[in-house]
């Protein structure tokens, strides 16, 4: 209303971009121009880029991870499409188990996965040792490449089976019938007709894919050795440029912010003019598979999924065994269990706490951004639009540095706090909760909120009686997501994490790195129970069997 | 208690475009008033303006000779029927309806008596305690209605409420809130774009087109006697032909047949005029009259619709075709597709419009 009432909304939209100025872009501008600028003399300068583009060791860690995500997006794509279109067509047996091992592999950190295949096939690992001891073959080499490629690859075809089989599920078997009335069947009316409908999701499935095996970086600093990515380049010339000004570290977090930011505007150009609409009147029926096509078929699925679920169960197996450093004793009992008790609680209580502070920010500011955006539309929630979404294209890494050099002088020296911890957590998993709640805004009628201010109750009043009460669902399912990849964070709190605010990611990683796998497995027990339960509880928010409707 | 509500000099705009230019209108106490229009002629617009939930830009809107521009939308004490219905699906039947009253601070007996006396009204008693998804349309828009007035409001406010209802239950339901409306004699106003609706149910009506009121008037006299030429189409079936002057209150159609129009004063400097008959006002006559050829034939049971053409440049081009309506109860013999035939209007209920279509002769005598 014009002139008569002070809006609220407009205060909150305000706060809400005063905050995200304050605490994202600011520190994203001040460092993207850091790697531009002369340390001594902060004059203009490209002489960082030079640097980076002279010495095989800097750039050869950039071409590392173009080989490294290229392969592993067409690698998950190869796995992921051909999952979805099985499990979306055939009767597949055992196929809610299945749905559910793989979101818990999607959901579940990658660095327990490097750490775990370590486990099994390292230097000292169980299949290892027992190829050559007892068969006398060498198994291949898991560190470097190879093993970057197959533990990403088995993180990450999820993303890819989850936006295809979303695909499939609104696909109309109509489509197919008419192509089939014209004459065209079989691999034609594959190729011709389901895959080009397809293919925006799995455009959208491989950014994923692309954008979290370029920014992760405790796989490849766990598993990689001699094979460096960007983000361990990144983080060891930050850690040991620390004290500096870091402006090469900067320049070089420019480098992937670069690539990101390209990778993510060429998918949303692609989307944008090539999405269809469909609107599935009749679904597609699963048909029965018979003989050898459902032998190959049924062992394809079993053979990738089970391969993804190994290192949760090798961790959770490993926790329960009698150990001494990095050597697996005969006997099992809980002495790690024990040990991360009575070592380690701080950083269990920290997860937890900090991921309660972080998803109660995280609720408060994706209800309030979603509501803004859907139903208060104005150039500042514009605005509000595009920052968050910046994360999407911010590896963690980097934004655990942006906040580190941004907020370690003063007169805002957060360095070392959990608050710090809490606001990278904020950043970084907003957008699941956001998403899912604008989604859900959109499908709640405007006139209701009308209909509850006719009636004399006042807009604010509405919205918490009304709008919100019915947003919670979607608000629900996305908080979820969002707490699940809190607790799990590892790339931007091992930059920003200090002795006292130590999470049980960090904990994990540290730990393997020392060698107490014993009490890396407990932690990740801990975690992966923890990843699993909050599955469970959002399944039976979100619903109905095989509606995993995750908005990513 | 009911109001009146008087509209005074409103101005509407979006940013920089302005969509209704200067509208003022009275509607009395306790009549049902209808805005009746094409779509984008700002008819809910200009209803959300009385709810509170647009800007007002200029002008003033007054409850019984007081303004409400300052009040916000939830004190403005209005209750309002939703195309959608909008009724709350987290509530049942009964705490949708409970909503305004316990906003409003009343003793639980009196909010279940309230509530229960509603009911019976609109005749959902046993759907009191069901989830609104159990219901049918039909029934939700009984539970919005109901919503709506148990609180008593000032005014009652309908956007579009029977749009979304099939033919039969719309009839239906349109005898339901006018028997309502009349029995708890509430200031009732109600868009629609539907003319038979707004014709069967109001007191009164508001044609509007582009952000202005083209006329006020009860059913029948819009219908008799529309005000410009917009209404006469837009209101039923009218076919438009030009004519000549021929004398204050003589017409020469094309064919050189006259007509006498007694009472009108056709303006000497008008010329050319339009005259605007509908379809059931043309009758048959042997010889004498305007000629027209019968280009098909739709038999609907109580009459048959021809459409017809008149020769030369005598319908007014841009239009719909010209029909003739022929009533079965007193027709002598059907026509056939091809034939020629001469009709003569009914100079009782013929509109003389000026050349710019916007004055009724028949109106201003």
């Amino acid at each position: 209303m014009k002139g008569f009432r002070p809006d609220i909304w407009k205060l909150i939209t305000v706060i809400i971009l005063i905050l995200f100025i304050f605490f994202l872009v600011y520190p994203m501008f001040s460092m993207l121009i850091k790697g531009f600028q002369d340390p001594a003399t902060g004059e203009w300068t490209l002489k960082h880029y030079q640097k980076f583009f002279n010495k095989r060791y800097y750039y050869r860690a950039l071409i590392n991870s173009f080989k490294v995500t290229f392969s592993v997006t067409i690698l998950a794509i190869l796995v992921g499409v051909p999952i979805a279109y099985f499990m979306s067509k055939y009767q597949i047996k055992g196929r809610r188990f299945l749905e559910i091992v793989i979101i818990i592999s999607m959901m579940s950190p990658a660095f327990i996965g490097a750490y775990s295949w370590i486990l099994l096939l390292g230097r000292n690992g169980v299949v290892t040792r027992f190829m050559s001891e007892h068969i006398g073959i060498n198994t291949p080499s898991i560190y470097g490449f190879g093993g970057i490629l197959l533990v990403f690859t088995l993180k990450l075809y999820p993303f890819i089976y989850m936006y295809v089989s979303g695909a499939l599920k609104k696909f109309d078997v109509s489509l197919e019938e008419a192509a089939e009335s014209l004459g065209c069947h079989g691999p034609r009316k594959l190729f011709g007709i389901v895959l080009p409908l397809i293919t925006p999701s799995i455009f959208a499935g491989a950014l994923m894919v692309f954008m979290n095996s370029l920014a992760d970086f405790g796989t490849p600093q766990l598993i990689g050795e001699g094979f460096v990515t960007m983000p361990v380049l990144v983080y060891s010339e930050f850690v040991s440029e620390m004290g500096g000004e870091a402006h090469f570290a900067a320049a070089m977090a420019d480098i992937m912010i670069f690539i990101t930011a390209v990778m993510f505007t060429l998918q949303k150009s692609y989307i944008n003019r090539k999405s269809y609409t469909m609107s599935s009147l009749r679904p597609i029926q699963k048909g029965e598979l018979h003989g050898i096509r459902s032998l190959l078929v049924h062992g394809f699925i079993y053979l990738v999924v089970l391969l993804s679920i190994i290192p949760q169960l090798t961790v959770i197996y490993t926790s329960f065994l009698n150990t001494n450093g990095s050597i697996f004793l005969p006997g099992y009992s809980l002495v790690s269990y024990r040990k991360i008790f009575s070592t380690l609680g701080t950083a269990i209580r920290n997860t937890y706490l900090y991921g309660a502070a972080a998803i109660l920010l995280i609720l408060v500011l994706g209800v309030l951004i979603a509501y803004i955006s859907v139903r208060r539309r104005n150039v500042l929630t514009g605005i509000i639009d595009t920052i968050t979404m910046m994360p999407y294209i911010i590896p963690g890494s980097v934004l655990g540095i942006t906040l580190l050099l941004s907020f370690n002088k003063k007169p805002v020296i957060l360095s070392g706090t959990a608050f710090i911890i809490i606001i990278s957590l904020v950043i970084r998993r907003l957008p699941y909760t956001l998403r899912s709640s604008s989604a859900i805004l959109y499908q709640i009628d405007p006139n209701l909120e009308e209909a509850s201010i006719s009636l004399g109750c006042r807009p604010m009043r509405t919205f918490f009686r009304i709008t919100l009460i019915m947003m919670l669902p979607g608000v629900m399912s996305g908080a979820i997501l969002s707490w699940i990849t809190v607790i799990n964070e590892l790339s931007s709190s091992v930059i920003l994490y200090s002795g006292k605010t130590r999470t049980m990611s960090v904990a994990i990683y540290t730990e393997v790195v020392r060698g107490n796998y014993g009490t890396a497995a407990a932690l990740s027990t801990v975690l992966i129970v923890s990843t699993i339960i909050s599955l469970v509880i959002f399944f039976s928010i979100s619903g109905k069997e095989g509606d995993h409707s995750i908005e990513l | 208690m009911s109001v009146s509500i008087q509209a005074r000099h409103i101005v509407k705009k979006f940013d920089k475009t302005t969509v209704i230019p200067d509208l003022s209108v009275e509607i009395k106490n306790g009549e049902l008033f209808t805005l009746l229009g094409p779509s984008g002629c700002c008819k809910t617009t200009f209803l959300r303006m009385i709810a509170g939930f647009t800007s007002i830009e200029g002008g003033e809107i007054c409850f019984d000779g007081k303004s409400i521009n300052n009040i916000p939308a939830y004190a403005r004490d209005i209750g309002m029927v939703f195309q959608n219905y909008a009724i709350f699906p987290h509530l049942t039947v009964r705490k949708n309806i409970e909503y305004g009253l316990a906003l409003r601070h009343l003793s639980q007996n009196e909010i279940k008596k309230r509530v229960d006396e509603i009911l019976s009204v609109v005749k959902i008693e046993e759907y009191a305690d069901k989830m609104p998804e159990k219901l049918s349309g039909g029934q939700q828009q009984r539970v919005a209605l109901a919503r709506a007035i148990v609180i008593k409001p000032q005014v009652l406010l309908m956007d579009e409420p029977l749009s979304n209802l099939d033919a039969k239950l719309r009839i239906e339901m349109r005898g339901a809130i006018r028997s309502i409306q009349q029995n708890i004699g509430i200031t009732t106003v109600y868009v629609t774009h539907d003319q038979e609706e707004a014709l069967a149910i109001s007191d009164r009506i508001a044609v509007m087109r582009s952000g202005t009121i083209q006329q006020v008037g009860t059913p029948i006299e819009i219908y008799t006697r529309p005000s410009n030429v917009f209404v006469s189409t837009f209101i039923g079936r009218s076919n438009l032909l030009y004519a000549q002057r021929a004398g204050e209150d003589e017409l020469k159609f094309g064919s050189g047949f006259r007509i006498r129009v007694p009472g009108i004063r056709i303006p000497q400097n008008e010329n050319r005029v339009i005259a605007a008959i509908r379809p059931e006002e043309l009758s048959i006559s042997s010889g004498d009259g305007i000629p027209a050829v019968v280009k098909t034939r739709t038999f609907l049971g109580k009459y048959v619709m021809y459409e017809i053409a008149f020769p030369g440049e005598i319908s007014v081009p841009d239009m719909p075709p010209c029909e003739f309506s022929q009533d079965l109860g007193h027709a002598d013999h059907l026509l056939d597709i091809g034939d020629q035939v001469f009709f003569k209007p009914n100079t009782a209920k013929i509109n003389i419009f000026s050349s710019d279509q916007m004055t009724n002769y028949a109106l201003v005598r």
